[in-house]
């Protein structure tokens, strides 16, 4: 394992089971990761907040599972799946599945090279054959029958038939994580044949606390007053959302990121939320109700002085 | 349950009480709202807080007993200014914009306090006026007004601490009344009720005035001894239906057929009710349709004058559309020099130099959705009618240049009979029937809506299943009325009248049902505030609101392309749509 595995410290001063920490320790050593794959392995902004559902996911891998994160937006399915990828210094390829996702897609396709043809893979196929970490991302959101192209790789037999080319034999370090909401537009039932070779991992709304921590880590010179309103309003609007006051598009965690982020650079606080979270909400009356939540906690001409120190 | 019917300012002062409660399920007593009628910020979250930090049911029944005593309002008014006290210096480090809140509610008082007249100073009590003045100048660190000893000493005492707890908060209030003012609380007998501090005055702009319409000739609507419109649905019949016929011309469904659509349709909450399904004709001579042909004048002259916002709009719409529609729809495979090899053609490659050996997606798109637009067109919609037949023409036009079938029909009820007149067919090129939609009669959604489902399924049947993914989108102002009532489930007891919460469930369960059918319903509101409730029980999340026909190209669009993922979503599980049985056997 690299020295400088941040993730590892973190989870070890977050009193991560030992046990487990050192599966991972054992797992890095015996699957080493090439060189020229090296520039793959993510680097995620900020540490993924939560004991219990790191324990859950890191048990699951080390017993070569696949692992389906699911849950509502805002839950960090896609920063843990990066945070995995990075405790366990694999290459990782992201599949972000669509409506027109077909088997080439997710495998891979033919072309003409000028001479003959001959198959281009596809990034399931590369996260396959190089151990890598494929995330399946909104897996949910493609057809069951491109789907089932996956599901001998997904099961005990662990390869991928591809016709015309070759039968690839998944690495033994190759993992498979899938993320899905349920119950959005645009999103479908998992079929069971899908279902039955993950092992669900249903993410929650990050803690209060784990929230602030994850405010001040990803902005050090926040003021802790400042954390906790952030956090709060965070709260608030997803709660509004939970009673279907609001649309789910308001509670949109990266959003609230994103408008510190500007307010960092010196927007003042009503413009930096306005652009990145009460304007993300299309009906002006619905505006509104955003508009009165971040009002009761943050004033609009919050300047960077104040939030900063 | 009290049922709840909030105008859009009444829902907004709600949010900010049930935002700084914390509790949604809050019904409060007591709201505030300025004078021109807009929710108070501040002294709504007030009323918040203070069910986040006290009893709200203790305090309900206590201001309950407040509500007997002839002074009050006076004493609602002087109690919540203590109550701020106490709420704000609870709640003052945990809200970081409290401070600010509280001094920009008491500039707003003395902006207002400025323009108020004498006859409106005469009408406020003084104490009441003198108390707020006092507080709001403290906070806004103006001059105090000049208090009696005696309005010192209240304004000292509704100083709450924030340290009581509800027990020690109630205690403070009854002496305060039973010192200043010998009212006894705990003698006093409770009165239920929700107050507002200050009236809103929010225009209702519900319209509820039934006078016939055109479809009754009498131009009366007939009402028996009880002021209740009669059940006409039995009396006659066939008088009924051919005054229908008369009016709207021959059924496009009849016989055997429609007997089996009744039976489908006529079930439940809208038994004593009839269906009738018209075509784009309208017969003329008579009084009443000459109206209807005045109307159309008036919609084709509007059009007219809108014509160029209308197409840019449509240009707008359409072209958005076609966007949603090219990530949900499929493309059909054409020959190209990449993609997925065609084996059987390979040997093209070699033989004749020819790599248009692959398949890649083409740029023609397989389609099977239709799309009916059902317009409300009962009276209630009497002073929007020009703006409906406008926004039908252009979101039909925007969807059929995308070649997406749509069908334009309108719904009313006259005599009991709902009839679902089709506008616009599937394939017609002209906006005629559109431009000649009136309003008149009453509106029995819930038979309206499942009667368009049955309708859709009937086209499907003969497309043979080319349009079986149908999206149903109702131009609503989501508030069903009808003359003929409700059957009591018994058959023994009276009926229920086709209004208010008895007809929104009956809305809400037709709703469920159609989408349990496999289409895709939802709704686009154009409308007051008044019934958004209705709106959400009827089409859940399915809805949008719209304030402006400038709107509506963002508005079909963000629906429809909702409407798409979620039958794209629906394309995994088992999809049947419902037929109708073939009446021929």
């Amino acid at each position: 394992m690299s020295e400088d595995n941040r993730i590892i410290q973190f989870l070890e001063n977050e009193s991560v089971d030992s046990a487990l920490l050192d599966g991972v320790r054992e797992y890095t050593e015996k699957y080493p990761v090439k060189e020229e794959l090296k520039e793959r392995i993510p680097r995620p902004d900020c540490p993924y907040y939560g004991k219990e559902v790191w324990e859950k996911a890191l048990s699951a891998i080390l017993t070569v599972k696949n692992l389906l994160l699911t849950g509502p937006r805002a839950t960090g399915k896609n920063i843990f799946a990066e945070n995995l990828a990075a405790l366990f210094e694999r290459p990782a390829w992201n599949i972000s599945f669509h409506v027109g996702a077909d088997a080439a897609y997710i495998l891979g396709t033919d072309t003409f090279d000028g001479e003959k043809v001959t198959f281009r893979p596809g990034p399931l196929t590369e996260a396959s054959e190089k151990g890598g970490f494929a995330v399946l991302d909104e897996v949910n959101m493609a057809k069951n029958e491109a789907l089932s192209v996956m599901h001998s790789g997904l099961d005990h037999r662990r390869i991928l038939d591809i016709p015309g080319y070759r039968k690839v034999d998944i690495d033994p370090a190759s993992r498979f994580i899938g993320t899905m909401n349920y119950g959005y537009a645009g999103t479908r039932e998992m079929n069971e044949a899908l279902c039955s070779r993950f092992v669900v991992l249903e993410m929650p709304v990050i803690a209060e606390g784990d929230m602030e921590r994850l405010l001040k880590t990803r902005f050090p010179g926040l003021k802790p007053q400042m954390a906790s309103q952030f956090s709060k309003l965070f709260y608030e609007l997803n709660n509004k959302a939970e009673n279907g006051e609001i649309s789910d598009r308001a509670p949109d965690l990266r959003g609230l990121l994103d408008a510190l982020d500007m307010m960092s650079m010196g927007t003042p606080s009503g413009a930096a939320l306005d652009m990145c979270i009460t304007n993300k909400t299309f009906d002006r009356y619905e505006r509104g109700l955003v508009r009165d939540v971040i009002r009761a906690r943050i004033p609009a001409d919050l300047k960077k002085e104040s939030i900063f120190g | 349950m009290l049922v709840r019917n909030y105008s859009g300012e009444q829902r907004r002062a709600l949010n900010i009480i049930w935002n700084a409660a914390g509790d949604y399920s809050l019904v409060p007593d007591f709201m505030a709202f300025a004078r021109d009628g807009s929710p108070d910020f501040y002294m709504n979250t007030v009323v918040g807080l203070s069910c986040k930090y006290y009893d709200s049911e203790r305090l309900r029944d206590f201001f309950g007993r407040v509500s007997s005593f002839v002074r009050r309002d006076e004493f609602d008014d002087l109690l919540w200014l203590g109550i701020e006290s106490a709420v704000y210096q609870r709640e003052e480090g945990e809200r970081f914009s409290l401070s600010a809140l509280r001094r920009e509610h008491g500039e707003d008082f003395f902006r207002e306090h400025a323009t108020f007249s004498r006859q409106q100073m005469m009408l406020q009590s003084m104490l009441t006026l003198n108390q707020q003045e006092a507080r709001w100048a403290f906070v806004t660190g103006r001059r105090a007004p000049v208090l009696t000893p005696k309005e010192t000493r209240i304004r000292d005492r509704l100083l709450f601490p924030g340290t009581d707890d509800t027990d020690a908060l109630l205690e403070r209030m009854r002496d305060f009344l039973k010192e200043f003012f010998r009212a006894d609380v705990d003698n006093a007998l409770p009165i239920r009720g929700r107050r507002m501090f200050r009236r809103p005055r929010v225009p209702v702009d519900r319209l509820v005035v039934r006078v016939g319409g055109s479809g009754d000739p009498s131009g009366r609507l007939r009402r028996n001894e009880h002021g209740f419109a009669l059940d006409t649905a039995s009396k006659n019949r066939a008088e009924d239906l051919e005054f229908i016929r008369e009016h709207f011309g021959e059924a496009v469904i009849k016989g055997s057929e429609l007997e089996g659509i009744r039976q489908k349709l006529i079930t439940g909450a809208d038994s004593g009710a009839d269906i009738y399904f018209a075509g784009e004709t309208v017969r003329s001579g008579n009084r009443e349709l000459k109206d209807a042909a005045l109307q159309g004048e008036r919609n084709r002259a509007y059009v007219r004058d809108n014509a160029r916002f209308i197409t840019s709009a449509r240009h707008r719409l359409a072209s958005r559309l076609e966007a949603a529609l090219s990530d949900h729809s499929f493309s059909l495979p054409e020959e190209s020099r990449g993609g997925r090899l065609e084996a059987g053609k390979a040997y093209r490659l070699p033989v004749f130099k020819d790599g248009r050996v692959f398949l890649r997606e083409g740029e023609e798109k397989e389609r099977d959705i239709s799309v009916l637009l059902l317009l409300d067109a009962s009276t209630s919609r009497m002073n929007t009618q020009e703006l409906i037949a406008a926004q039908s023409v252009l979101i039909s036009g925007a969807l059929e240049s995308c070649s997406v079938p749509t069908l334009v029909a309108a719904f009313r009820s006259l005599r009991g009979i709902t009839v679902l007149q089709i506008l616009k067919d599937f394939g017609a090129r002209d906006d005629d029937g559109i431009l000649r939609y009136f309003a008149s009669g009453w509106n029995r959604d819930s038979l309206a809506l499942r009667a368009s489902s049955l309708l859709m399924d009937r086209y499907d049947k003969k497309s043979r299943g080319m349009m079986r993914k149908h999206i149903i989108m109702v131009l609503t102002d989501a508030s069903p009325n009808d003359s003929v009532g409700i059957p009591s489930p018994s058959g023994r007891g009276r009926d229920v009248s086709y209004e208010g919460e008895p007809a929104v469930r009956a809305a809400s369960d037709a709703a469920d049902e159609v989408r349990g059918s496999g289409a895709i319903l939802n709704a686009l509101y154009y409308g007051s505030g008044a019934n958004l409730e209705n709106l959400h029980r009827i089409y859940g999340k399915n809805h949008l609101r719209i304030r402006a026909l400038s709107q509506i190209g963002l508005g079909v669009a963000e629906l429809l392309e909702s409407s798409l993922r979620e039958l794209e979503a629906r394309e995994g599980r088992v999809y049947t749509p419902r037929r109708l049985e073939d009446p021929g056997g």
